[in-house]
């Protein structure tokens, strides 16, 4: 799951820096936050993930380990886009849509 | 998430060592704690905790956490209270209002500025976070030395109710109360309908409080008080006793010597705080395979000591005592977070899954994939907005006519409603772009709401596409020609029946249909609507249901 997690946040937002920090939710335990660092920023978070909890499995007789993750685009984008505010890539200045370069 | 703020001199104090901040905001990530941010003008952090830990609500609980991670203190911390010597008389009526309380005395309090900040701050947090606003745990604090034990917790008409409210000066009877103090009208819905209302008074008659509305005046708390009275009254036994724990060991943890107290309900008897040290058991190779490691059962022990966990070697598995403090322990995979959490993730190799699958892109994305590569080809520049929108602009302005649905607590007027349709908030768009020169080729592809009136949702999200032109010579043929051009681009040849809709000039709109399908709209929009939106050239815009093109 980690491996997982550290794939796209270094491959997709062009992070340096990941950390993990140990979460919670309701349905995954143990659970993760991906953390990537941001030049401004500092540490944002990029999302969260976890192996389900066993409660969850059982009714659906699922007898293996299941990791599942939630990432958010937004973030991911911010970061491989420099930006500084997630808003900017909800623009609404037509100028500066034009003359954003999308980086590849 | 909760936000908790404590002093860096506290914090130090209690954990018994010097704190460096950026070495401190990458630790805390192994204990489920973020640094949200540090002020070094007032060297005050704000440490962000997570929903099944009430343990870190305070500068306490989080300063016990880092003093084991730290090394500073290992293995189960055993709190020792004293003996019952008080007592509270719980009148079986009160079942019918206010049914479970749990009480505690804590002697020798230092009440020192932060002390009295950190115990503010849990009580806020644990009454928002855990306690239902109150509704199913309320937390009282006495000056213990302005009561004279033993105590009564009983029902009393409102009328008979006498005594003088926190922060007021005058006597006021139970109504007074709900009516004429702050937080009297704040909490008065817990009270409503019922015929009297619960009182704690100690064996003088004098009253302590109204649970769960207001404190009294007479028996406060200020900064010479040395010994505390707690109550936690509610309607949930479970929340009760965990928010009793938790303050208990709070103030065990700032030296205070906390003492017992007998709670009697009729014939039952029984003493609070009641703190329970659980056993539990869990294989080593359960926890090795669910982290992928190779842990020893000699290391699996150490970790668990490192959580302040006993942990013993019990044949292949190991036997551990959880703490009375912690909450969250339901099953064998919270124990193995905890290994995780002492072995620290940042400290595990990441590694990729032994897994070959194929991917593939759903055909619903591929398509919208296409057509927006056609849209930017054909000179549109492409824009994101949100799904939230203002149900003014939808109903009023550009009077969409369909129905709307809306949030029922939205947090601003900006963003009560979801759309559905993309075009108000594209003409949105073009009225912030107006010092810009034209034309202006605007497009969106997103996901809008439609209610339906089936099914279990009564709705269905669909992905549509919409452009629209801004310019002297917009007309529908223009629009016609772009709809047309990216549709046969796809291989759909679309068939145009005119449609009057209020958005559109009368006899300047059109359904646009493939086969008995309806696939899209297209049509000039009409000059109040332009002007409606601060615009002042004409507009033409078509938009197109992907679904219907797959």
């Amino acid at each position: 799951m980690l491996g997982l997690l550290k794939t796209f946040a270094e491959e997709i937002a062009g992070a340096e820096k990941v950390r993990f920090k140990t979460g919670y939710f309701p349905y995954t335990e143990p659970s993760v936050e991906a953390f990537a660092k941001h030049p401004q920023l500092g540490w944002v978070e990029l999302g969260g993930a976890g192996l389900f909890r066993p409660e969850m499995l059982e009714p659906l007789g699922v007898k293996v380990p299941v990791i599942a993750w939630g990432l958010g685009v937004d973030r991911l984008a911010m970061f491989k886009l420099g930006l500084k505010h997630i808003k900017d890539l909800f623009a609404q200045d037509l100028k500066t849509l034009r003359e954003t370069v999308i980086r590849w | 998430m909760a936000s908790v703020e404590v002093s860096k001199k506290d914090l130090e104090k209690l954990m018994g060592m010097e704190i460096v901040i950026p070495k401190l905001e990458e630790d805390l990530f192994d204990e489920k704690m973020e640094l949200d941010h540090y002020d070094d003008k007032t060297e005050t952090l704000v440490i962000e905790t997570e929903y099944d830990r009430p343990d870190l609500l305070s500068a306490e609980g989080i300063a016990r956490q880092l003093r084991l991670y730290y090394g500073k203190q290992k293995g189960l911390i055993k709190y020792d209270f004293k003996p019952a010597k008080a007592r509270v008389r719980v009148s079986k009526e009160m079942k019918k209002y206010r049914p479970y309380a749990h009480y505690f005395i804590a002697k020798n309090v230092r009440m020192t500025e932060e002390l009295v900040k950190q115990l503010m701050q849990i009580q806020e947090k644990l009454h928002e976070v855990y306690a239902g606003n109150r509704k199913l745990a309320s937390i009282g604090v006495y000056d213990f030395d302005k009561t004279k034990p033993d105590y009564e917790y009983k029902p009393v008409k409102p009328k008979e109710i006498k005594f003088t409210p926190l922060g007021e000066t005058t006597e006021m009877n139970g109504i007074e109360v709900l009516e004429k103090t702050e937080k009297g009208r704040e909490f008065a819905w817990l009270l409503e309908g019922k015929d009297k209302y619960p009182l704690l008074v100690d064996s003088t008659g004098r009253v302590l409080s109204m649970p769960p509305i207001l404190n009294s005046e007479d028996t406060k708390v200020d900064e010479n008080t040395h010994n505390l009275f707690v109550d936690v009254t509610g309607t949930d036994e479970k929340t009760v006793r965990m928010i009793t724990v938790i303050l208990a060991t709070m103030l065990a943890e700032r030296r205070a010597s906390i003492e017992k107290v007998i709670v009697e309900e009729g014939s039952k008897k029984f003493e609070t705080p009641i703190t329970e040290y659980e056993e539990k058991t869990i294989s080593v190779e359960l926890v090795n395979k669910m982290l992928g490691l190779e842990l020893s059962q000699e290391e699996v022990v150490k970790l668990f000591e490192k959580q302040g966990f006993d942990a013993k070697k019990k044949g292949k598995q190991v036997k551990v005592t959880i703490p009375c403090y912690r909450f969250d322990i339901l099953h064998e995979a919270d124990l193995v977070e905890e290994v995780a959490c002492a072995y620290g993730l940042n400290s595990m190799k990441p590694k990729l899954p032994n897994v070959f699958t194929i991917g593939e892109k759903h055909k619903i994305e591929k398509t919208t994939d296409v057509l927006r590569e056609l849209m930017i080809g054909l000179g549109f520049q492409e824009i994101a907005t949100f799904i939230l929108s203002n149900s003014k602009s939808f109903e009023e302005k550009v009077r969409v006519g369909e129905k709307i649905l809306k949030l029922k607590n939205p947090m601003s007027e900006e963003y009560d409603c979801l759309r559905n349709t993309l075009i108000p908030k594209l003409l949105e768009f073009l009225s912030k772009n107006k010092h810009y020169e034209l034309p202006q080729k605007v497009f969106e592809a997103g996901d809008v709401v439609v209610f339906t009136n089936k099914g279990e949702e009564k709705t269905r999200t669909e992905k549509r596409i919409a452009g629209v032109i801004i310019s002297a010579d917009a007309g529908f043929t223009q629009a016609k020609s772009f709809a047309e051009s990216i549709l046969r681009n796809i291989g759909v040849k679309p068939e145009f029946e005119a449609k009057n809709y209020d958005t559109f000039i009368i006899g300047r709109s059109a359904e646009i249909k493939h086969g008995k399908k309806v696939i899209g709209i297209i049509g000039e929009i009409h000059p109040q609507i332009i002007t409606d939106f601060e615009l002042e050239n004409p507009i033409a815009v078509f938009e197109l249901r992907i679904d219907e093109l797959l």
